[in-house]
């Protein structure tokens, strides 16, 4: 390991400014439970490295009907206001999901952002729940939807001089059902992470958002799944169109957790759970 | 590790092939060139790679051999590196498509030290984003290029 400096900036404005000046070399970190071990091995040799940690991005705050999150807000954290505000159990059910006790008193949600898949299921809950995210940068802050964030694998809309800064978790009172199979129950990658959220009326479903992890170079929404629902009543036959539609949309790849054709079949499977259980 | 692709970019094969041997135009498109320079075949250059978590950077050697001006070519050579070293070769294709040009391409490379700890899936995903980073550079720039005759 041969990291020359540590940067620890105690601002915002302080974290971008050291981001302008050293740029290419810096690897800028938040928890580091997935840099950190790169950095040991020798796979990521940073000359500098920026801590975010005492930088003021891990508050938790309920404002306008959303939940502000902090960048560097441990998930650890996120989960216990998450279950205070008992409003968002699908944001508690993937920390729950995510890594091991461990892990979540370390890893940040921002950070899970760049976590790849089968990797960084709390994405995929964020998508269904409307997240957006704040970049800031030399030239001010900019909100992005989450959908739009992520751009390729390990590829996202942030640039290089930007940061993110606070995730913003719209709270409202929309359906919604999380559901992660794994090779074991707990502490484990994804085969398929599913996070759906919907709004019914009359009996009938509306504006569903079905968010998918580790099925795709990143988190996406299947969005000829959310149509196959709109509208409808969520019959057996709408929810097995809908899961159709997900498998589809999923690109999937073979990894040792399992084989793309595994993972495919398992979208299906998992959307139509959980959509049945929010029927 | 293998990676295979084909992209279409809005512009003449002959200008995707001029840009290809332009080392000013790669350094450009490459995520994170930060210099290249062309010895007849060969290309020598530093490239920084900065990702979420994965920081490092490689000395770059590359020949351009079996070039087909201006249809194909193949890139062989060697990044270098103290997170790690790729040797490799990609053959690419370019097909001309009503002044449009469809880049195919196929590589094949080694990875050794300590980047080849990597899961392979995780190398391939790398190596496609940026190929596909930097083709989608290539096509901005060379729109912007067309935008602006000389």
């Amino acid at each position: 390991m041969t990291v020359l400096e540590y940067l620890q900036p105690e601002s915002l404005d302080e974290a971008i400014a050291l981001l302008g000046r050293h740029g290419a070399d810096l690897l800028v970190m938040a928890g580091g439970t997935v840099a950190m071990p790169l950095v040991n091995e020798g796979i990521s040799l940073p000359e500098r490295v920026m801590g975010l940690r005492r930088a003021g991005l891990d508050h938790i705050a309920r404002r306008d009907g959303e939940l502000r999150i902090g960048a560097t807000a441990t998930l650890g954290r996120v989960l216990e206001a998450a279950i205070d505000a008992s409003d968002v159990p699908l944001l508690a059910d993937a920390i729950r999901s995510t890594g091991s006790w461990a892990v979540r008193n370390l890893g940040t949600i921002g950070g899970n952002l760049f976590t790849p898949p089968p990797g960084g299921d709390v994405a995929v809950a964020l998508l269904a729940l409307g997240a957006r995210v704040r970049l800031a940068g030399p030239g001010g802050e900019r909100d992005i939807a989450l959908e739009d964030f992520f751009t390729g694998y390990l590829a996202t809309a942030l640039a290089p001089d930007e940061l993110v800064a606070e995730v913003i978790v719209p709270l409202n009172a929309r359906r919604a059902a999380f559901r992660k199979l794994g090779r074991k129950a707990a502490n484990t990658p994804a085969v398929v992470t599913v996070a759906i959220t919907l709004r019914q009326d009359d009996g009938r479903t509306h504006d569903a958002r079905i968010a998918l992890g580790a099925v795709g170079p990143h988190p996406f929404r299947a969005t000829a799944a959310e149509a196959a629902l709109e509208g409808r009543a969520l019959d057996g036959a709408t929810i097995e169109a809908a899961a159709r539609a997900a498998a589809e949309a999923s690109r999937p790849v073979d990894d040792p957790i399992a084989s793309a054709w595994y993972r495919r079949r398992m979208v299906e499977v998992i959307v139509r759970r959980v959509l049945e259980s929010l029927a | 590790m293998r990676v295979t692709g084909r992209t279409t970019i809005e512009a003449p094969q002959a200008a995707v092939f001029e840009a290809i041997c332009d080392p000013a135009a790669l350094l450009e498109v490459i995520p994170g060139c930060q210099g290249l320079e062309r010895d007849g075949e060969d290309y020598h250059g530093r490239i920084a790679l900065r990702l979420p978590a994965i920081v490092g950077t490689f000395d770059v050697h590359v020949r351009l051999v079996d070039a087909v001006t201006p249809s194909a070519g193949t890139l062989r050579g060697r990044l270098e590196g103290r997170i790690g070293t790729i040797d490799g070769s990609a053959t690419f294709r370019l097909n001309d498509d009503d002044g449009v040009t469809v880049i195919d391409y196929d590589g094949s490379a080694l990875v050794s030290g300590p980047l080849a700890r990597l899961d392979s899936r995780l190398l391939e995903g790398l190596a496609e984003s940026l190929i596909s980073e930097g083709l989608s550079r290539l096509g901005r720039r060379l729109a912007a290029q067309a935008a602006v005759p000389a």
